[in-house]
């Protein structure tokens, strides 16, 4: 805890508070629960998380009419028993993954290939445990690595951790993101510019325009050479329709985020 | 061949007790001994409590899992007249969406691969009659108003004349039953999965999942000769295929791991000499190890409490209701309807678990080794194979496959007896009293 990760942690907390920030907008953030790097100089400021705007938090579950949406209950503070993680849990559980790993959080290179911090896959309570453990997935494109670490969130202590190669889950929203920003950028993603204008009368310039689901790809045994790292490699294949629009079939593309290429299957 | 006897192997070492079916003579009237808690284990927001027209209560805790969707735990059930809750489930989900295709193009794994747990369909109030609408958290994104929770009739409870049972001024008694339905949508490219759990004011739990969507408009491919003309004449043809759905089951009956998996079995014993009819035999044995088996039409299981009795003084257990129409022998995790696997952290998916660890071994019938089944985990398999229809086009209309899961023996009599039977006279043989 004495060393310090820098600029490459906190930016990594921060794309994560930005992506949590929009998941639970408007929710004030109260830290009642461990926060492991209280102590430390490299943590943002107790608080510092996401959102703090100026709407008031939602209380406990809404009962509401039949059929009716009911607003979330806050996110916020400690999660009691099997509740999902709060943000400030999934925050605490983050940074409680990188604290304890000066490499991970210092040697890493995310999805965009920027160095410094591991990709953010996932974090969740984990399944099966007594109390509030949550189980946090990075991946390192730096080494092509995914980093599992669980913390028990009421010490702040990482209790596990496994580091494999081969091993690859879904991929997370932003991964599929930048799959697609990488094969609307490619030569290979001619079929899809013209089917999108096709579609709306519109260029296809970003990723935006699009909705697409990430599948995990792994090589099949009849695929050509340029796949066979794929499995080492983390790749995808997206399923892509146009925003509140039709289906563009994009499933004959694999794009492997390691080497940042776009093939076809 | 080598998979099927690596399964095979552990169901021959089991070490298995064989038992005679003998009724169940000890007098004993306590029920469980230790006290579950008053609720589930979490907040408000997490928590869905029911209780029914017939006076069942049903308590749980919901999550979304971003792989495998909507998570139940805490399950608990408390009949009219019984002071506590019985703990039911301590955890049930999906594991796996397995959908191959019949030309051997494709084959999809919508949990593990596309994270179909990530992509629930927002609701309108329509979709949720009578019901209120919860909102799903995301990654990355807006929650998303996608979970229900309502009540659904389930038709005839029962009916019958209380004559037949003795009482002095008979009447004929009728109900109709009601469920507490909790059900999400979740899409996994054009297939939208309709993931439910009833829970039935008579103790049954039913899982299931319904696919609706739309064909896969890639899967059209008039060459394979695997498809089915959809469009007019035969120049468009839809891919057969299978969906594989997997459910993970970990029971906590009566809130105590202490459990045991017990396996039924019935065969033919003779013909009785003087009436000529088939005599059948049946018996039961206790799965002390990890075992992977078929649902046989006369072979089930039932998960049965370590600790708690019910009022007749009969252990309390939890029937697996359940056939798989269309087993899918093409891998070895789908070969086999259900496996019991003691539990393992890293044991989370039914195949394609390498994916997410390299500690554990990749699918559920590598998980079966042999070992003692003190905290057992149910795999549940139930196949569906697909040929497409023209009524399939568009949407398809939902195609339903699941499972239940019944009480027995959990409580001395129906948990929808009316009250005025609910007396000793009628619990047994009747007679004149």
């Amino acid at each position: 805890m004495t060393d310090t990760g820098g600029r490459s942690f906190r930016s990594v907390l921060r794309r994560f508070s930005a992506q949590a920030g929009v998941a639970f907008a408007g929710v004030a953030v109260v830290t009642a629960i461990a926060w492991p790097m209280s102590a430390a100089s490299d943590g943002p400021a107790r608080g510092s998380g996401p959102s703090a705007g100026g709407m008031p938090g939602p209380g406990a579950a809404a009962r509401s009419a039949p059929g009716q949406y009911v607003a979330p209950a806050a996110p916020q503070g400690a999660g009691t028993g099997r509740d999902p993680l709060t943000a400030d849990e999934r925050q605490a559980a983050v940074r409680a993954a990188l604290s304890a790993d000066r490499p991970l959080r210092t040697q890493s290179k995310d999805v965009a290939g920027r160095a410094g911090d591991p990709q953010l896959i996932s974090s969740a309570l984990a399944e099966d445990t007594e109390g509030r453990t949550a189980e946090v997935r990075f991946y390192d494109y730096g080494d092509n690595t995914l980093v599992v670490k669980t913390v028990d969130l009421s010490t702040g202590k990482v209790t596990d951790s496994e580091a494999a190669k081969g091993a690859q889950p879904p991929p997370g929203v932003r991964e599929s993101r930048e799959a697609a920003k990488l094969l609307i950028a490619s030569p290979q993603g001619d079929g899809l510019r013209t089917d999108y204008r096709a579609a709306t009368g519109r260029a296809l310039t970003g990723v935006d325009q699009l909705r697409v689901q990430g599948g995990s790809y792994a090589a099949r045994p009849g695929d050509p050479a340029e796949l066979r790292e794929c499995g080492a490699h983390r790749c995808v294949r997206l399923w892509t329709r146009v925003a509140d629009g039709p289906w563009i079939d994009t499933r004959g593309y694999v794009i492997d985020l390691s080497d940042r290429t776009v093939h076809r299957v | 061949m080598f998979d099927r006897i690596r399964l095979l192997r552990p169901l021959v070492a089991a070490a298995v007790l064989l038992l005679p079916l003998l009724p169940v003579t000890a007098a004993q009237s306590t029920a469980a001994p230790a006290a579950p808690a008053a609720g589930p284990d979490c907040s408000a927001a997490s928590k869905i409590e029911k209780k029914l027209a017939g006076g069942t209560t049903w308590r749980m805790c919901w999550h979304n899992n971003e792989y495998a969707g909507l998570v139940l735990e805490d399950v608990s059930y408390q009949p009219k007249g019984e002071p506590r809750p019985i703990k039911v489930l301590a955890s049930g989900r999906l594991g796996q969406v397995h959908v191959p295709y019949d030309n051997g193009a494709n084959e999809y794994n919508d949990v593990t691969e596309e994270a179909m747990g990530s992509f629930p369909e927002k609701l309108k109030p329509k979709d949720c009659p009578g019901g209120t609408i919860r909102s799903i958290p995301v990654p990355e994104g807006r929650p998303v108003p996608g979970l229900c929770v309502t009540t659904q009739a389930r038709g005839f409870a029962y009916h019958g004349n209380s004559g037949d049972v003795m009482e002095p001024r008979a009447r004929t008694d009728s109900a109709q039953g009601t469920d507490l339905a909790v059900y999400a949508i979740y899409s996994a490219g054009y297939y939208q999965y309709v993931v439910q759990w009833n829970f039935s004011d008579d103790g049954t739990i039913t899982p299931k999942a319904g696919a609706t969507g739309n064909l896969s408009p890639s899967d059209f491919d008039a060459s394979d000769k695997t498809g089915s003309p959809l469009g007019k004449g035969s120049r468009d043809r839809a891919t057969s295929h299978q969906h594989n759905v997997f459910w993970r089951l970990r029971f906590q009956p009566d809130g105590s791991d202490k459990q045991r998996i017990e396996q039924y079995g019935t065969q033919r014993g003779g013909r009785d000499p003087d009436t000529g009819t088939e005599r059948l035999h049946t018996t039961r044995r206790t799965v002390a190890t990890e075992t992977a088996g078929n649902s046989g039409s006369y072979r089930w299981w039932r998960v049965v409490s370590g600790t708690a009795k019910n009022a007749d003084g009969h252990p309390r257990s939890w029937e697996l209701v359940h056939h798989n129409p269309a087993r899918y022998t093409g891998r070895p995790y789908t070969a086999k309807d259900v496996y019991f696997t003691q539990h393992n952290k890293c044991e989370d998916y039914p195949n394609d678990n390498r994916r997410f660890t390299r500690r554990c071994a990749g699918d559920v019938s590598k998980f079966v080794t042999g070992q003692r089944l003190t905290r057992p985990v149910l795999w549940v398999n139930v196949g569906f194979h697909h040929i497409p229809r023209d009524e399939d086009q568009t949407p398809m209309p939902a195609h339903w496959q699941g499972f239940q899961i019944a009480p027995r023996d959990v409580t001395a009599m129906s948990p929808l007896t009316p009250d005025r039977l609910r007396a000793p006279q009628y619990n047994g043989e009747p007679h004149e009293h």
